[in-house]
């Protein structure tokens, strides 16, 4: 995994840097703007800008963006510069809302540190790309498809609207040990797969619910694999419509809720429409707030609010809609996404 | 006006004013011989070289000087000619079919490498409007191509002129220059491109050409199809096909008559006639008989018998329309033909010919409106009728002077939806009710969610609008939707209509935000909707169906409260009619006992509004009033259509659909309860309108067809209502004039003599409903003409209303009316009448603006050249800097001549600083005080006349002499002796007074300085003696 000495300002931009916006710096102290270091990109449809950008990930040494033009771009994070970029097979009927950067065995047998497990959602299904090489202006590289499963339908295995998708490697580093799969649209739950794309259970209804013996999803948007601080793995749910954030074992059995739709709101520790999660180093998490339009740092297991980033509208430094947010280097790179940049800062 | 001087990066705009340099240079140093005289050489010298300095300086500050920084990078900007002569195929030079522009990008991608550092393109496509592609970006960036508009038409001089307003910056983000480069065949079909190259070449901006060449070797077009402009019903006309053809060609010519198919053909079956074209102007003529009265559109169309004949099809069908004359036609349009009845016998009866039509068989054009003289709507919903349909029925009266009766029942006026209709606008009545009526009202709330929808921003706005527009004022309205900065929020909280101006404020303030969740929205519409005064209470939700609903309870509590929910499922995710998104909608209407539409393809998309207009109504029975039968009131009895009803009175009523009299020219004839209108006429632009509000026959007004005069009352307000056709000769003719055509009537009276002094009032309504009025003037005995606009393509109906002098004795006014209508018919674009290129007119435009005819070969087109660009410059004025300079200059002059530099005592303190230890001060003033008296021996048996001036300077000399300074008295005597002119008066005044203070300071500073002084004067009196 490669190392982010720092992030600068900068241009972004394929291959040349000079088509960008070029990026702000600063803050306003005191208005709630977020405190950042950095903006990238700008709407457009060409690399290194975004229309209405809606996922995020990075593979250890860049970030991985999938916007409402089904456009998939890998960007420096350095200089918001795009260094990849293709775009979905199929997007008439609607583009993807999220996909996560692991590890896995390519369609040859060879092992990846990096692959695209890309949530289809409108296509009821889960691609997973080899990434193609570096960008080079006036050329379009295919990324290779490694895999793909699901259809629609609400039987095991089978999708309605896929949000999100997580995956859980092994202990060596060298193996896949469960695929997690989110979806939405009645028929909210999470899919559990092996590491073979093996269907191997399911939990979750749709509901407002918080009874621990029935977990109640109500567009479950985003999840994360995280580690404790006692070394234990657990899945992350982001049930967004209920303005929640789960935490279950690896087999689908609850641990706690932080949030309800009864307590739903912008206040500290309350959320209003959370739609990504990324977790910093100390294991404390970023929720970026859809409805919110704020980041907000918490400390899951406390359930308590650590920080609050960002307030509504289009200024530097303001949040409309933010989708998704990533953490790498304990740097944080959110989705400002109705206003298609890319905000960098420091939490 | 003087030019300017570039030296280097500097410009002068007025160097004229550097000329006085020199001049001033050479006063300078004549003055210099005599001022500087006192200086040592050195000093001399260098004070000369200052003083010219700042006459420089200063003479370059008022020449206006300027920094120049010229632009280093250029932008292209690429006009591409997207119009369909040039997205069809054209022959290749292997004369297959090519699509020259799918070769556009990779020409530009392949060119690209010509461009510099800092280089960009931006790109344009033209067509009937020109439309901006992409700003500038680097030459390897390839935009998708956006919106290009109507492609029927080809304006080069817009897309020029477009092009001209692109702004382009180079890497220092200065003005970078511009080039144009356009790609087209150059056949325009609208505007001047070489007035717009005019504008380039004043802009300095060359326009480089890559023509894109074609020519259609086998091409058949019709030309136009001739007919009378004006037959009677059952004549024979003879219709004339003018067909051209590059080379003889064979194929088939078929007619339509108002779409159906004339058989031409001579045997059994055959439709179609045969024909054989010569190269060159081809004419089949076709006598055929007309069959229907009002506006007959002929259309004739030529199928070659093999497709290598022809190149072109869109040119290959031409349209010409006839108006035949007929003795009254009328439309009754209604749901249910037993409802008309009566009616349609009582006019039958008159002998005026009826026609009844369900809704979905109303006419679809506006020629079709046209064969009739009356239209009559009775109790149709105006759902019923297209928003096209209803524009045209608008059209046809106001424009075509055709003649609209609407008939009530519960469908029709308010009830029936046709507030804020385009026929609403035409009726004699108000659909809103009086605001001081008190009546049940409707209460809707809008659930908006459009913004997954392609244009949903668009779309979501005109929904809001029909069904705003078509609740009355005493409705209530709210409006909800999820905004990302708002969350879930009443947009338009839940009031009063009134006037519409406070929820049309509303719709244009929706975000259209991309909504998570109905479950807060649809509680928050159940909770204001529970709270409302109102009858009915209903909820529309447009989406696309995506937002999570897990409240279970919010839907039956709406069912429980009576509130009825609407879905609209728009551009659903998934478009196979099923699946979560569709289900959600379905389950929402289904148990709240609503409607349920799903509309998936865009091309449904215009249906839309009239679904919003349809739900609307839910919330708008409370508009019909139902009682006890009443007695119609009479408020005028000598209207026109009124005359002879009055006596006896009228039957009675039980119903009617409340309305408002509408101010103006409106003229009410019968009341209902509280004063409604139940009776009104009016005219409305060329044509007339009626309205009444209770019904036919069968529901409020049962008594009515029993009444004796049922027969007269409405044969009398159709015949009113009806086109009038006039006695008068009117031989209307038009000839084309490109984008115009003329109009000129011939209007002879019914003798056979020219009629002069008409009054003409015409309008012509062309291709998509597009009104204009027309005016003629008398331009001769009985000639008449006027202009309209016909560039479009499509058919352009004109109908002209004339009053005339010398009216029949049954009118009674001295004059005469009348009708007469002409049609004009562009059949196809002009796109699709050039068959070749119009390089010449490139390779003309390139010239004009300097530009270059690029090559093909896109290695070697280099569209980036910089020869011949006038590269912009960024000129900042600097004379503040350059005069700041100067005085500063001048200071420096000053201080030449009145601050002696010693190199030897520099460096000998530079030595002392190095090395040497400080010496006591006793010792400097020792070693100073040998040096006074080294200069006194050296002085003394010196120049009388330096003696003797310094003796005229009495005590002070003697003070000035101890110390080795000259007096003031010294200074003053050598300058005003001298008598010589100077260039700095100021300074020199200001010496004494400087000599002063300096003396002062020096005492002050003590003798250390003062002989510091001293030493510095003798030493300089010692060399200009040595000179000497």
């Amino acid at each position: 995994m490669g190392a982010v000495a720092s992030v600068s300002v900068g241009m972004g931009g394929c291959g040349d840097d000079s088509s960008i916006d070029g990026a702000m710096r600063g803050e306003r102290p005191g208005t709630g703007r977020i405190r950042y270091t950095a903006i990238f990109g700008g709407l457009g449809d060409t690399p290194g800008r975004y229309a209405y950008p809606r996922a995020i990930e990075h593979d250890g040494e860049a970030l991985w963006i999938i916007d409402k033009a089904a456009r998939v771009q890998r960007i420096d994070p350095r200089s918001g510069a795009c260094r990849a970029t293709f775009r979905m097979p199929e997007f008439e009927m609607g583009k993807p809302t999220g996909f996560c950067v692991a590890p896995g065995l390519d369609e040859r047998g060879v092992w990846q540190e990096s692959l695209l497990y890309i949530a289809d959602t409108h296509y009821h299904r889960v691609m997973v790309y080899r990434p193609p090489g570096e960008h080079v202006p006036g050329e379009r590289k295919e990324p290779t498809l490694v895999a793909q499963w699901g259809s629609h339908g609400d039987g095991p295995g089978e999708f309605y609207y896929v949000t999100d998708v997580a995956v859980d490697v092994g202990e060596d580093g060298k193996s896949v040990r469960r695929v997690y799969v989110s979806e939405y649209g009645g028929n909210d739950r999470v899919s559990v797969f092996s590491g073979e794309r093996e269907f191997l259970f399911s939990f979750g209804k749709p509901g407002l619910g918080e009874d621990p013996s029935s977990i109640e999803f109500n567009r479950p948007q985003s999840m994360a694999i995280r580690r404790t601080r006692d070394g234990r793995r657990e899945l992350v749910v982001v049930d967004s419509c209920n303005h929640r954030i789960g935490r279950f074992t690896l087999e689908g059995e609850l641990i706690g809720w932080m949030g309800s739709f009864a307590t739903q709101g912008r206040g500290a520790g309350q959320f209003y429409f959370p739609y990504g999660i990324a977790f910093l180093e100390d294991g404390t998490a970023l929720v970026s707030e859809f409805g919110g339009n704020r980041v907000q740092r918490v400390d899951l297991e406390a359930r308590r609010s650590l920080g609050v980033y960002g307030e509504p509208g289009r200024e530097p430094g303001q949040l409309a809609a933010p989708w998704a947010v990533t953490v790498l280097n304990d740097v944080a790179y959110l989705l400002d996404s109705a206003n298609n940049r890319l905000v960098v800062f420091d939490p | 006006m003087t030019l300017a001087l570039h030296i280097g990066p500097i410009q002068f705009d007025q160097p004229i004013w550097l000329a006085v340099a020199p001049i001033c240079w050479a006063l300078a140093v004549w003055i210099g011989r005599q001022t500087l005289s006192g200086l040592g050489t050195t000093s001399r010298r260098v004070a000369l070289v200052v003083r010219l300095m700042v006459i420089l300086l200063l003479a370059g500050a008022i020449a206006k000087p300027q920094w120049r920084r010229e632009a280093k990078s250029v932008n292209v900007t690429v006009v591409v000619d997207a119009s369909d002569s040039v997205a069809r195929p054209v022959p290749g030079p292997d004369g297959k079919p090519v699509e020259l522009l799918k070769r556009v990008d990779q020409y530009l991608e392949d060119a690209a490498g010509d461009a510099k550092p800092g280089d960009t393109i931006s790109r344009l496509t033209a067509a009937a409007k020109a439309y901006v592609q992409s700003l500038p970006v680097t030459p390897r960036e390839k935009p998708d191509t956006l919106f290009i508009g109507a492609t029927d038409g080809t304006n080069l001089q817009e897309a020029v002129a477009l092009a001209l307003s692109i702004p382009a910056k180079d890497s220092e983000q200065g003005a970078a220059a511009k080039r144009i480069l356009m790609i087209s065949d150059w056949n325009e079909t609208t505007g001047s491109v070489e007035a717009a190259a005019a504008q380039a070449r004043a802009a300095k901006v060359p326009i480089d050409v890559l023509p894109i060449r074609y020519k259609f070797d086998q091409e058949v077009k019709v030309d136009r199809i001739v007919v009378p402009s004006q037959a009677r019903m059952g004549q024979n006309v003879v219709a004339r096909v003018l067909l051209h053809a590059v080379k003889p060609a064979r194929g088939k010519l078929s007619l339509l008559i108002n779409g159906d198919q004339v058989r031409l053909g001579d045997g059994p079956g055959e439709m179609d006639l045969a024909v054989q074209l010569d190269a060159g102007d081809n004419v089949v003529s076709i006598p055929v008989l007309l069959p229907t009265p009002g506006a007959t559109q002929f259309k004739a169309v030529f199928t070659p018998e093999t497709a290598a004949d022809d190149s072109i099809p869109q040119n290959n069908q031409s349209l010409a329309v006839t108006f035949v004359q007929s003795q009254g036609r009328v439309l009754i349009v209604a749901s249910s033909t037993e409802e008309v009845a009566p009616m349609r016998r009582a006019l039958t009866d008159s002998k005026i010919d009826a026609v009844v039509r369900s809704p979905e068989e109303a006419p679809t054009s506006l020629v079709d409106w046209t064969t009739f003289d009356s239209v009559v709507l009775a109790n149709v919903p105006s759902d019923k009728l297209t928003q096209q349909q209803q524009e045209d029925l608008r059209n046809y009266v106001h424009d075509l002077g055709g003649g609209l009766l609407m008939v009530g029942g519960p469908n029709s006026f308010g009830a029936g939806g046709w507030i804020g209709s385009p026929v609403a606008d035409a009726l004699p009545v108000k659909l809103d009710p009086p605001q001081q009526r008190k009546m049940p009202r409707g209460a809707l709330v809008l659930l908006m969610h459009s913004c997954e929808v392609p244009r949903g921003n668009y779309w979501g706005q005109q929904v809001a609008l029909a069904a705003v527009n078509n609740l009355s004022r005493l409705d209530l309205v709210g409006m909800l939707e999820y905004s990302f900065a708002k969350g879930d929020w009443w947009v338009h909280p839940i009031n009063e209509v009134g006037n519409k101006s406070a929820v049309t404020r509303a719709i244009n303030s929706l975000t259209f935000g991309d909504m998570p969740s109905f479950d807060n929205l649809l509680n928050m519409a159940y909770q204001g909707l529970s709270k409302a005064d109102a009858g009915a209470r209903h909820i529309i939700i447009i989406s696309d169906g995506d937002p999570q609903l897990m409240d279970q309870t919010i839907l039956p509590k709406c069912r429980a409260a009576r509130i009825s929910i609407s879905t609209v499922l728009v551009y659903p995710h998934n478009r196979a009619r099923s699946g979560p998104d569709w289900d959600t909608m379905r389950r929402i209407a289904r148990e709240t006992r609503g409607n349920f539409y799903g509309i998936v393809d865009e091309g449904e998309f215009a249906t839309l509004p009239s679904i919003f207009i349809k739900e609307a109504q839910v919330v708008k029975r409370s508009l019909i009033w139902e009682g006890d039968a009443f007695t119609p009131t009479l408020v005028s009895a000598v209207s026109e259509p009124m005359r002879g009803l009055a006596t006896g009175g009228f039957p009675k009523l039980t119903g009617y659909v409340v309305t408002a009299e509408r101010e103006g020219l409106s003229v009410v004839s019968l009341r209902g309860k509280e004063s409604d209108p139940l009776l009104a006429h009016w005219q409305y632009g060329l044509g007339k309108s009626v309205a009444f509000t209770s019904d036919a026959s069968v529901r409020w007004s049962v008594q009515w067809p029993s009444w004796g005069k049922y027969r007269a009352f409405w044969e009398q307000h159709v015949r009113w209502a009806m086109r009038p056709t006039g006695n008068a000769d009117m031989r209307v003719t038009t000839e084309d004039l490109g984008d115009r055509t003329k109009v000129v009537v011939e209007a002879l009276d019914a003798e056979g003599d020219r009629l002069n002094f008409v009054r003409f009032a015409g309008r012509v309504s062309g291709p998509g409903g597009v009104s204009q009025p027309v005016e003629l003037r008398q331009v001769g005995p009985g000639r008449y003409e006027g202009v309209f606009d016909s560039a479009r393509s499509g058919a352009y109906l004109m109908t002209v209303q004339y009053t005339a002098p010398g009216g029949s004795a049954e009118s009674g006014s001295g004059e005469q009316r009348g009708t007469v209508q002409a049609a004009v018919t562009r059949p196809y674009a002009d796109e699709f009448r050039s068959l070749q290129d119009n390089a010449q007119l490139g390779r003309r435009i390139a010239e004009m603006t300097g530009g270059r005819v690029v090559s093909d070969d896109p290695r070697t087109a280099n569209l980036w050249e910089r020869a011949g660009l006038n590269m912009p410059v960024d000129a900042r004025p600097i004379w503040v800097i350059v005069a700041c300079v100067g005085l500063g200059t001048f200071l420096m002059d000053v201080a030449v001549r009145r601050v002696r530099i010693d190199p030897a005592m520099i460096a000998a303190a530079i030595r002392r600083g190095l090395g040497q230890q400080v010496q006591q001060a006793g010792q400097q003033l020792g070693s100073l005080k040998e040096a006074r008296e080294r200069a006194q021996q050296a002085m003394g048996p010196r120049g009388d006349g330096a003696t003797g001036r310094r003796k005229a300077g009495g005590a002070d000399a003697a003070t000035a002499k101890t110390k080795f300074e000259a007096t003031e008295d010294e200074l003053k005597g050598a300058k005003t002796n001298q008598a010589m002119p100077t260039f700095e008066p100021e300074v020199q005044k200001a010496k004494p007074a400087q000599s002063q203070a300096q003396d002062a300071a020096d005492q002050a500073e003590g003798g250390l300085s003062r002989l510091k002084k001293a030493r510095e004067r003798a030493q300089e009196k010692f060399e200009e003696d040595d000179q000497r």
